[in-house]
């Protein structure tokens, strides 16, 4: 059987790959999976992980965090607030047939076209000493951070399983078509109490689909290496489903797939 | 087994090979002296048509590739023997003095230079070559050599024009066969009679009636000409084997294809490290996050004869 028997254009990573591809991206887009406060970002001997940084990044002056607010104390006017850091410091993703072990909550074994993914998230707050949480109030009524000299770290491991979509988006210069992955379930290990693992579960599906998806979406004419993208009379779409191809993309046998036909315009 | 797998069908190879094909253009010019006759020849052509098959010995098999000449002149130039008509006396001078010659037929000498023909052959509509080729993938790897190794991938992407790496598909040629030029035999006798004969025509002086009393006297135009140029019968032939063969165009030709596949224009590239996600300028206000590439290794390309295939692997170091 050809790679091709169904389409114009095949596209194939395994899961090797793709947490090569992954790392690559952590390691040139580490703002993405960091967060904290300036004073962390500038003292990232406080991170609760080292953070492995692409040369890149520092030759071009990128981030290495995404600087957020601080975490304020409730109730506090001028606010004050605590320096914290959020990391998602490991990304492990396992394809269909799986061999992660899920947590229970996520109905092992992986279903077909889908995909497991082991994550270690690392997350501190930099509590001060008690004597020094009495901070005077700013004078000019600004807010004020409380002082730390090191985070209060912990890490958990995060099981999530999902799919892989084609997402369209309309530009200026046509239509791009995007590989996008969908989260279908993910499961914090051993929180208690259930109230507290579901609301981190919560917000953490959110990060993931809100702010690390999205702008980790790769355009599918990239996995096809650019073929025939030039061509002005050649548009490139996935394959539409069918009984020959009933999933596009494919998750199977370890790998992510992809059928592209190549439409001719007139 | 590698990290990444692409192919195309039969039929995007082919769409792959047409783009190529129709970026192909070949000129070419050359001039000189064979005795009788100088020669020149300026062309310039394209290439249309052809069909394309994989097979499984990992070749790809192209033919019936026709060479299109936009342009292609063929100029002649060669010597008639001076021909010198009149100067003689009609009414001799009895007297013993006086010119010798009352009235006399003035002179004219025809053909005095050198060439004193010099045509120009238009055969860009009339003549046929067909090309075909026996190619193999090759996957090469290309480092721009603009490219200083001071320079990162970033600068590299940055500079104008850019200059990165790249990985490059070409399709090899192991053989091309070009056909002889096919010029009828008729056409050309017809267009080179023609040609000649306006050449002369223009050198001839007076009216119609003259002109054509001087051809009577040259005789047949074609026949001069083949007598000059010591030409066969088959001016078709003849011609072909002039710029074949003397001027050794179809080498040239064969040349400047098998270069075009096998270095200048590959089937297709991509960049290394190849990018996988654009420049990021809006999700950290005003900061642009550098572009993520990944490093392609290993890259190996074949053909059965359903499909070309690719392979490579991603590296794990830019």
């Amino acid at each position: 059987m050809a790679f091709t028997d169904n389409s114009g254009l095949y596209g194939a990573i395994n899961e090797e790959g793709i947490n090569l591809v992954i790392s690559h991206l952590m390691r040139q887009r580490p703002s993405l999976f960091n967060h904290g406060t300036s004073f962390v970002g500038s003292n990232t001997r406080l991170l609760c992980a080292p953070i492995d940084i692409a040369p890149a990044v520092v030759q071009r002056n990128n981030p290495i965090i995404t600087v957020q607010d601080p975490l304020p104390v409730l109730g506090t006017n001028p606010e004050v607030g605590f320096n914290y850091c959020f990391q998602i410091a490991k990304v492990e993703i396992d394809l269909h047939p799986g061999e992660i072990v899920l947590p229970a909550e996520l109905t092992p074994p992986l279903a077909e076209q889908h995909f497991a993914v082991h994550a270690r998230m690392c997350a501190g707050l930099g509590c001060p000493a008690k004597d020094k949480v009495d901070v005077p109030p700013d004078p000019h009524g600004r807010s004020v951070v409380l002082p730390t000299s090191q985070l209060e770290c912990f890490c958990l491991d995060l099981f999530a399983v999902g799919h892989v979509e084609v997402t369209v988006a309309v530009t200026a210069t046509g239509a791009r078509r995007f590989l996008l992955g969908k989260v279908d379930g993910l499961e914090i290990v051993d929180i208690k109490p259930d109230g507290l693992e579901s609301s981190l579960e919560c917000y953490l599906n959110a990060f993931i689909q809100l702010v690390i998806l999205p702008r980790a979406k790769v355009e599918i004419t990239t996995l096809v290496t650019h073929v025939l993208q030039n061509l002005a009379t050649i548009t490139l779409v996935p394959t539409p489903s069918s009984p020959t191809v009933p999933h596009n993309p494919i998750i199977e046998d370890d790998q992510l797939k992809m059928l592209i036909n190549l439409v001719v315009s007139p | 087994m590698s990290h990444i797998t692409v192919a195309a069908s039969a039929d995007a190879v082919r769409r792959m090979f047409e783009a190529l094909r129709d970026r192909f253009t070949f000129s070419s010019s050359d001039s000189a002296n064979f005795g009788p006759f100088s020669a020149s020849y300026a062309v310039t052509l394209h290439l249309e048509n052809g069909s394309v098959e994989l097979r499984d010995d990992n070749t790809i098999a192209i033919s019936q590739l026709d060479i299109k000449f936009d342009s292609l002149r063929v100029g002649i130039g060669f010597d008639i023997p001076e021909l010198c008509i009149g100067g003689w006396c009609i009414i001799p001078n009895p007297f013993p003095i006086g010119p010798d010659c009352l009235l006399g037929v003035p002179g004219i000498c025809l053909f005095s230079r050198n060439p004193d023909i010099d045509i120009s052959l238009d055969l860009s509509g009339i003549v046929t070559v067909e090309v075909s080729a026996t190619t193999r993938p090759v996957a090469r790897y290309r480092v721009d050599p603009n490219r200083t190794a001071a320079m990162t991938y970033l600068d590299a992407e940055d500079a104008s024009p850019p200059v990165p790496n790249q990985w490059q598909i070409f399709i090899d040629p192991v053989q091309v066969i070009v056909d002889v030029f096919n010029i009828p035999a008729d056409i050309a006798a017809n267009l080179l009679e023609q040609a000649v004969t306006n050449a002369i025509n223009d050198q001839l002086p007076g009216p119609d009636w003259l002109k054509d009393l001087f051809r009577a006297i040259l005789g047949p135009i074609l026949d001069l000409v083949r007598r000059l140029l010591q030409l066969p019968d088959d001016i078709g032939a003849w011609l072909s084997d002039l710029l074949a063969s003397s001027f050794g165009l179809l080498n040239l030709i064969v040349a400047a294809i098998a270069q075009y596949l096998s270095s200048e224009h590959p089937i297709h590239l991509f960049e290394d490290p190849l990018p996988i996600l654009d420049r990021d300028a809006n999700s950290i206000p005003g900061t642009t996050l550098i572009p993520v590439k990944i490093p392609i290794r290993d890259l190996g390309v074949r053909v059965n004869s359903r499909e070309m295939i690719l392979e490579a692997n991603v590296g794990a170091q830019l």
